[in-house]
């Protein structure tokens, strides 16, 4: 370690005063009052600090760039707007998001640049499209789109993009050619980035229909109308897109013109002395509701159910869902997901063929299925022979419990085999009601017999009397 | 580290400046010099020599620029006769003067404020004074939350807290009429610059006249004296109690206030949060003098009404008892975000709402703001072609909310539907800017005018109803313009069995639209077009005293009325077409059996 010839001198001290004695102008003062708090003494610079200089002006703007991306970014795009022609910004600025999302195709309808409202980016009047076939097809139109940005995401592989709200989208989600592959190949490989994260989406205001596998305009396949009023979602990963998407704080909003809502659960009790720790373990319940809907829509007339002809379908259910604790850890490895499923207005006919699960295997034999139908078809007598309007069979209830890590890639529920995990607690819960039914039948008719019988008897009785 | 190493066996001179001034040794000269003057200074600012910080650390903390210039001046001081002229060494030497804290104190003060040692004058305390009360009015004017907050923070923590709480509740039960009780006193948390307050009791109930003070107690405690209030108010009704009573506890609510606002009369409050609402909103006392009219309940404004900006609810179930013995049912909002709550609109400013999502008797219903006239057709469209002219502003909706909700009490065919459940739509629109469709408009409002006629048949009109409208009858921007569409499902009905009272109804018309209504297995469609004065939500505070039950029902019979005579025609064309098949087959069958004859 040699020392630098540049220590300081007794004298150092008392330059500084000297100096400033001598300066004149508030230039000069100012000159002397900077170069002192910067390199102590009152020579030119030399490469070093000009580049110590230079290094810390860049880190800054680093420094910058991480901590307030968004912030950054629309005063860039501040900057671009009063330099530039504003079509060329709004062309440069789709490119270069396209770029960072390179399976999206977005374009600025009207080349309007965004504005910065509420520390959010926004663009307005955008077009979204998928560029590549990889079978799921977008063709969106949303009147605002507002983003935040995060550098310190980007850095770990988790997407630039931090907040996202969504007013007035409409489009066409096609998934008509979207083949499923025999590899078990899920939609969520249509990703390039599987970390992709969103630390919040909000959806107001928007429609869009979702064409079906296999969907074409001759086969009487129905699309799905969905439209969202309102859609707060805090926590989106497309690796674990299903899963957080029964977190949602709250969804509202209509599939084929029938009303859905998912939300917290409310309990009746008041909010006395945490009566939310004693009434169960589970930090929050997401409760989904659905009013009826025609069965083909929610796929219940499938091979699945393949004697199902036509009705209604009225579901509530209860998600529970590990929480993360604050250590990262999961409070429980399991989903438990408690149903209330109430049919209305079924239709039944025998089936050629015995429901399967969607890999195959057999769901109930023939022979079972035989009480079933016959069950619901009397059912439907009854109601009919009552003069009721309306046809409502007993509600199933049942629960299912999932491991968490299934649900690992999973983005749409059928991908899950919640489907096949459902129908099998359906048939159970059916043959149940089919059986306690016919308990209930045969007590009629034995009561039919012995009152019958009893007035034979008195017939009889009398008879040999007379 | 190895480029480091790389610069510097380059030659150049890398240890950046941080490090010289460790590296460099201080000589002997250096460091005694230094003492004296550390020693100097700390007796010109009077202090004992104990206290000054050990020699080795205060050179390491040297800083020449900030340090050294203390060292200096006191060294100027000690060399350079000490000048009176100069108020700056005066101050100093009258700081070197005092010995204890608080003359010292006192002498800073002083300078800061007057820069000399005089006594104040009368121009200077009026100056403090104005200063004193225009700051306070900046700061309550600026930031009515923090200037709250910050008084509640202080006399929360300082006086106890009791009292705190008794003062607030008691300021709050006077001002609205209703019990209010927090818990655990209060405790503002300031979130998001909101004064929160955590577990409250809000109630409403008839109460003696000596009772009207705040409580102030635990929640458990108010929710259990609520329980039990009902048996006691039997023996001694002082308060008879005609009006919408409740027992509310909330979770949290979060408010934020605005003097501005208070000051131009319209109620301090300025934004509103509530969290985790559950309670009981008890209607059953109320009751009507049989000519009595809803209109007559309306809120008559008057300044302080409060004008809330921003309202938001948030998990609220309550269980609702409506009177004349209607079932209890629950009533629950998952989520409701208003930009304007107005106690004057109040039905309107929720009709107009930004979301809201809940449940009624556990159908799901939902209000929310669109920007579209039609979700899906317009995919194809494209969302710009608007054929009618109309703006859609927003959306109310109810599924199958079981249809007693609505006729129970009511005249019309409404009333005579006794089971079955109802989907509604109401579109609540204004119309478009740019290219106003006068006619479509005009027409609109010239047959609402019919209906008026009609409805004014029924309902006197009230006594104070000012004379002098429908002179501005062009300015839309007066006008309520709803698009309904209602879905009777599965509905059956009865013939009305006291029949003397039916206002708009022609008599002659109600046996065939029961007829009508009971031979629809499956449900009935009903559209129409509701258009209202805006006057008509002035004050109004429910579905009915702004008359807009009254609408629907008319409507409603209209559109029933149109079926039937539909179905009238239709059947007779059948009947001729029947009869005449009938004819040919017969006459069919004649010639045959001529034939075969």
């Amino acid at each position: 370690m040699i020392p630098p010839k540049k220590s300081i001198t007794p004298n150092n001290i008392l330059t500084k005063e000297v100096l400033l004695s001598q300066a004149t102008s508030s230039w000069e003062r100012f000159v002397i009052k900077s170069k002192w708090f910067l390199i102590k003494g009152y020579r030119p610079f030399n490469i070093d600090e000009i580049s110590a200089f230079f290094s810390w002006f860049i880190l800054s703007h680093i420094l910058w760039i991480i901590l307030g991306t968004t912030t950054f970014f629309s005063l860039l795009f501040y900057g671009l707007n009063s330099l530039f022609a504003k079509e060329l910004v709004g062309k440069v600025m789709g490119k270069f998001i396209t770029y960072l999302n390179p399976s999206f195709e977005i374009k600025f309808k009207d080349a309007v640049v965004p504005e910065w409202e509420d520390g959010m980016i926004d663009f307005k009047k955008v077009i979204i499209k998928t560029v590549d076939d990889s079978g799921l097809k977008l063709d969106l139109k949303l009147d605002h789109l507002k983003l935040t940005l995060s550098f310190n995401k980007w850095y770990n592989q988790k997407g630039i993009i931090d907040k996202v709200e969504i007013h007035g989208m409409t489009g066409i989600i096609d998934r008509s050619d979207y083949l499923e592959g025999d590899d078990g190949k899920n939609e969520i490989d249509w990703f390039n980035n599987e970390d992709y994260e969103l630390s919040g989406l909000k959806i107001v205001d928007s429609f869009f229909k979702v064409l079906p596998k296999g969907f074409t305009s001759e086969n009487n396949i129905k699309p799905l109308e969905f439209a969202i009023y309102s859609c707060e979602i805090p926590k989106i990963r497309i690796k674990w897109l299903l899963a957080d998407f029964f977190n949602a704080s709250s969804i509202t909003g209509s599939v084929n013109d029938s009303l859905f809502a998912i939300h917290k659960r409310q309990h009746k009790y008041a909010y006395v002395s945490d009566i939310e720790d004693d009434l169960n373990p589970w930090k929050r319940i997401t409760r989904i509701r659905l009013d009826p809907l025609d069965v083909d829509v929610l796929g219940l007339t499938s091979s699945q159910f393949n004697w199902i002809v036509d009705g209604k379908a009225d579901i509530t259910c209860d998600i529970m869902s590990p929480v993360e604790e604050d250590d990262g850890s999961l409070s429980s490895n399991y989903i438990v997901i408690d149903f209330k499923i109430q049919f209305n207005d079924l239709k039944a006919k025998y089936p050629i063929e015995e429901p399967m699960t969607s890999n195959g295997e057999k769901l109930i034999s023939l022979k079972d299925l035989k009480p079933i139908i016959s069950y619901v078809n009397n059912k439907r007598l009854e109601s009919f022979e009552k003069m009721e309007t309306n046809f409502e069979l007993p509600s199933l209830n049942f629960r299912i419990v999932k491991k968490i890590n299934e649900l690992e890639k999973i983005s749409t529920l059928s991908e899950s085999n919640f489907l096949d995990l459902i129908s099998n607690e359906i048939y159970i819960d059916w043959l149940k009601h089919v059986h306690e039914y016919e308990i209930e039948q045969r007590n009629k008719r034995i009561a039919q017999w012995s009152k019958s019988f009893a007035s034979q008897l008195l017939v009889v009785g009398i008879g040999a009397m007379v | 580290m190895f480029a480091f190493r790389s610069i510097r066996s380059q030659g150049i001179k890398f240890p950046p400046i941080w490090k010289r001034k460790f590296s460099s040794p201080l000589n002997q000269a250096q460091i005694s010099r230094i003492c004296l003057n550390q020693s100097l200074y700390y007796k010109t600012r009077n202090y004992t020599t104990h206290h000054k910080k050990p020699i080795k650390d205060s050179i390491d903390t040297i800083e020449p620029n900030t340090k050294s210039k203390e060292l200096l001046e006191s060294n100027q001081i000690r060399s350079t006769p000490p000048a009176i002229s100069t108020p700056k060494s005066r101050k100093d030497e009258l700081l070197a003067k005092t010995n204890n804290f608080s003359q010292r104190l006192y002498i800073r003060l002083k300078w800061i404020l007057k820069r000399s040692m005089r006594p104040f004058n009368v121009d200077d305390f009026s100056a403090f004074f104005s200063w004193l009360v225009m700051g306070n009015l900046i700061l309550i004017l600026l930031g009515t939350t923090t200037f709250a907050s910050l008084i509640i923070y202080l006399m929360n923590t300082v006086f106890a807290q009791e009292l705190v709480a008794q003062t607030l509740g008691n300021f709050i039960t006077k001002n609205t009429g209703m019990t209010v009780i927090f818990e655990s006193a209060i405790v503002p948390g300031w979130r998001d610059g909101k004064i929160s307050f955590n577990k409250c009791f809000v109630s409403k109930r008839p109460k003696n006249g000596n009772k009207n003070k705040f409580e102030k107690g635990s929640q458990a405690d108010a929710i259990a004296k609520a329980a039990s209030k009902n048996e006691v108010e039997d023996q001694e009704p002082i308060d008879d109690g005609n009006y919408t009573q409740f027992d509310l506890t909330i979770d949290q609510v979060n408010i934020s206030l605005s003097v501005s606002k208070f000051v131009n009369g319209r109620g301090i409050l300025d934004e509103v949060e509530v969290n985790g609402m559950r309670g009981i909103v008890d209607r059953t006392h109320v009751h009507w003098d049989p000519d009595d009219d809803a209109r007559n309940y309306k809120n008559i404004h008057k300044p302080g009404d409060f004008e809330i900006d921003n309202f938001k609810m948030n998990d609220v179930l309550f269980t609702l008892a409506q009177p004349n013995g209607f079932r209890p049912f629950n009533v629950s909002i998952y989520n409701c975000d208003l930009p304007v709550l107005r106690k004057n609109w109040l039905f309107y400013d929720f009709l107009n709402a930004n979301n809201i999502s809940g449940a009624y008797d556990d159908s799901l219903f939902t209000i929310h703001k669109r920007q579209r006239i039609n979700d899906f057709n317009n995919l194809e469209k494209g969302p710009d072609s608007n054929d009618l002219g109309w703006k859609r502003v927003t959306r109310c909706r109810v599924d199958a909310l079981n249809v007693d909700h609505l006729n129970t009490g009511l005249e019309g065919p409404f009333g005579w539907i006794t089971s079955g459940d109802v989907d509604m739509i109401g579109d609540i629109m204004v119309p478009e800017d740019q290219q106003v469709n006068m006619t479509e408009i005009v027409s609109t409002i010239a047959d609402s005018f019919a209906r008026e006629a009609r409805r004014a048949k029924i309902l006197k009109p009230k006594k104070n109803e000012d004379d002098h409208e429908d002179d501005d009858s062009n300015d839309f921007s007066k006008y309520f313009i709803m698009d309904l569409q209602i879905k009777l499902n599965n509905v059956k009905a009865a013939v009305p069995i006291f029949t003397n009272d039916l206002s708009y109804v022609n008599n002659a018309l109600i046996r065939p639209i029961v007829g009508y209504i009971n031979s629809r297995k499956t449900y009935i469609p009903i559209n129409c077009r509701i258009v209202k004065k805006l006057k008509d939500f002035d004050g109004s505070w429910t579905v009915y005293d702004s008359l807009l039950m009254d609408d629907m029902s008319i409507e409603v019979y209209d559109a029933f009325a149109n079926y039937v005579a539909n179905e009238e025609v239709r059947t007779l064309r059948m009947k001729r077409v029947g009869f005449w098949t009938l004819q040919v087959i017969f006459q069919a069958l004649l010639m045959s059996l001529g034939a075969i004859a």
